[in-house]
């Protein structure tokens, strides 16, 4: 394909999402905003995970502190909600850069463990906290009737924007830095990599992009918990998205998560048993192609595609 | 002569293990030194401490006048101080190219365009440049100590530290790596110092070989008069082989 080619289909591709909410129902909408919401996290805790090495388990921390800061500041601070939103992706990002100090200090599954542990404190001082609900909860009643028809652009906006974040990064000295971490730490830092300020910078920027999803999703949604918002179940199924579709690449979770949203409506009815299908479902996927999905389809096609496509 | 690197009564201990003891010595800038000693007599462990892997318990590091005990690996990569493993360590799933860019990249702080072209001179340097796309597991173990050198020159050193650049080489890779070793002081100034396991694979190269046993240098000179010193005899063989 050529160049210019290549350009005038992203351009069609982006015309036809851009529209998309002008002509299919409410049903789809819904989905598509869950889709592109799943998308936008997964892609970066894959990129993390696979490319610089950063297991976490904590990236729910962000979910809710994009959740509680959005609503509280359009709430409580009279704050207009599109600011309210941005305020809190730089509140979260700051968030990542102080918890970087005590957590990048761990590596692998230390550093998972330390964002789990994180997270659960986090949960607990949300569930203690009268100003924003406690344990009863939050109702984000200034969201409440704006159409899907409108949280559908931001959603799709971050999905792009995390996309082209990844492919950016990927491709960056910064990313170099990261590759190299995720392969051997102390090999690189003996070739004078700051490891620490590279690891920080790309938890942040990760960071930066979850929040941002919890922002949109309490729009979505209009209503937070401690125990859901900073649910470990969020960081799950991210991990089911990146997984599922093919970690470490920019295709996988955008197959990862319209199976994800799929599963999701397709079980809703068998209430209880939902996740243990669909926790059978990613056995059997992983245990047939443990590369994931897009990678099966992109050896079988020799589409040759280079990382991190 | 200029000093590039001194070390002063350095100490590392393990538990009751003491690795490196009250070690001191200076190398001057453009010199080609030895370290030998029999296995696990502290040689890369003293190759950990000067280049920021380990801090020492007591004792320092000096680097061209400036302490760097105590500092950050990366710092201390990009004061100058580079170095390669003994068993090759490459970042497995990049490619040739890109695992010497690391190194042009952060060590030599370049740009992406500019590290490209110094990375793939550094391969064309060691003989590895035809080899440049191909994912770093594949090589084989010659390769990976060239490309060891090749991500060590990469970071533009003043002060290389090779840990057993020859083992695992067949003769004529001996030979090769050898007159590599001569070229990387010769034609870009830089200052080595070289572990080696085999004492003979110094001669002809090194100008002062320095001999470490149980953590402690024992011995410090021209490789002749260090190969035929008793101390070194008795570290390597035992008593009975010391003539006289």
């Amino acid at each position: 394909m050529e160049l210019k080619s290549r350009y005038i289909y992203i351009v069609i591709l982006l015309a036809v999402l851009t529209s998309l909410p002008l002509w299919v129902g409410g049903f789809l909408r819904d989905a598509l905003i869950l889709f592109f919401l799943y998308l936008a996290a997964a892609e970066v805790w894959g990129f993390m995970a696979k490319h610089a090495g950063i297991v976490s388990l904590g990236q729910q921390i962000f979910i809710g502190v994009g959740g509680y800061t959005t609503a509280v500041l359009s709430m409580y601070f009279g704050i207009p909600m599109y600011a309210s939103v941005i305020i809190s992706g730089l509140l979260g990002a700051g968030l990542a850069g102080l918890l970087s100090f005590p957590l990048l200090r761990l590596r692998g599954v230390y550093f998972a463990i330390g964002t789990f542990l994180a997270a659960e404190v986090i949960r607990l001082a949300f569930s203690g906290w009268e100003f924003v609900g406690a344990g009863k909860g939050l109702i984000f009643r200034d969201a409440y009737g704006i159409p899907t028809t409108i949280i559908y652009y931001p959603a799709l906006a971050l999905a792009v924007i995390s996309i082209f974040l990844v492919y950016l990064l990927y491709h960056s000295k910064l990313g170099f830095g990261l590759r190299s971490i995720g392969a051997d730490e102390d090999v690189a830092c003996g070739l004078g990599v700051n490891t620490f300020v590279c690891k920080a910078t790309c938890f942040i920027l990760a960071s930066l992009i979850t929040t941002l999803v919890g922002a949109v999703n309490v729009i979505h949604h209009t209503y937070l918990h401690p125990t859901s918002a900073f649910s470990i179940s969020w960081t799950v199924n991210f991990l089911f998205v990146a997984v599922i579709g093919g970690v470490g690449t920019i295709v996988g979770p955008i197959i990862g998560s319209a199976l994800f949203v799929a599963f999701g409506y397709l079980f809703a009815q068998y209430l209880g048993l939902s996740l243990l299908l669909e926790g059978l479902i990613v056995l059997a996927i992983l245990i047939a192609l443990p590369q994931g999905v897009w990678s099966a389809i992109s050896r079988k096609l020799k589409l040759n595609l280079k990382p991190p496509l | 002569m200029i000093g590039m690197l001194e070390v002063i009564g350095l100490t590392k201990r393990f538990g009751a293990l003491t690795a490196v003891k009250n070690v001191s010595f200076k190398i001057s800038e453009k010199e080609i030194v030895g370290l030998i000693g029999p296995n696990g007599s502290g040689k890369t462990t003293l190759f950990n401490l000067i280049s920021g892997f380990y801090k020492p318990d007591s004792g320092k590091v000096m680097f061209r006048d400036h302490e760097i005990s105590g500092l950050p690996q990366h710092k201390i990569c990009k004061m100058g101080i580079a170095r390669t493993y003994q068993i090759p360590r490459p970042f497995l799933e990049m490619s040739v190219l890109e695992n010497v860019m690391i190194g042009a990249l952060y060590g030599a702080d370049e740009s992406l365009g500019k590290s490209r072209s110094h990375a793939l001179e550094c391969l064309k340097f060691v003989g590895l440049e035809k080899k440049k796309d191909v994912p770093a597991h594949n090589l084989n173990v010659s390769e990976r100590k060239m490309l060891e050198i090749a991500r060590a020159l990469a970071t533009k050193p003043k002060l290389l530290l090779l840990d057993e650049p020859l083992s695992g080489l067949n003769p004529k890779e001996v030979a090769q790596a050898r007159e590599l070793i001569r070229r990387i002081r010769d034609d870009f100034g830089v200052t080595v110092f070289w572990i080696e396991h085999i004492m003979r694979a110094l001669r002809g190269v090194v100008e002062r070989v320095i001999v470490l046993n149980y953590g402690e240098k024992i011995a410090e000179g021209s490789f002749e008069v260090v190969s035929s010193s008793s101390k070194v005899i008795e570290a390597y063989l035992g008593e009975k082989w010391v003539i006289g």
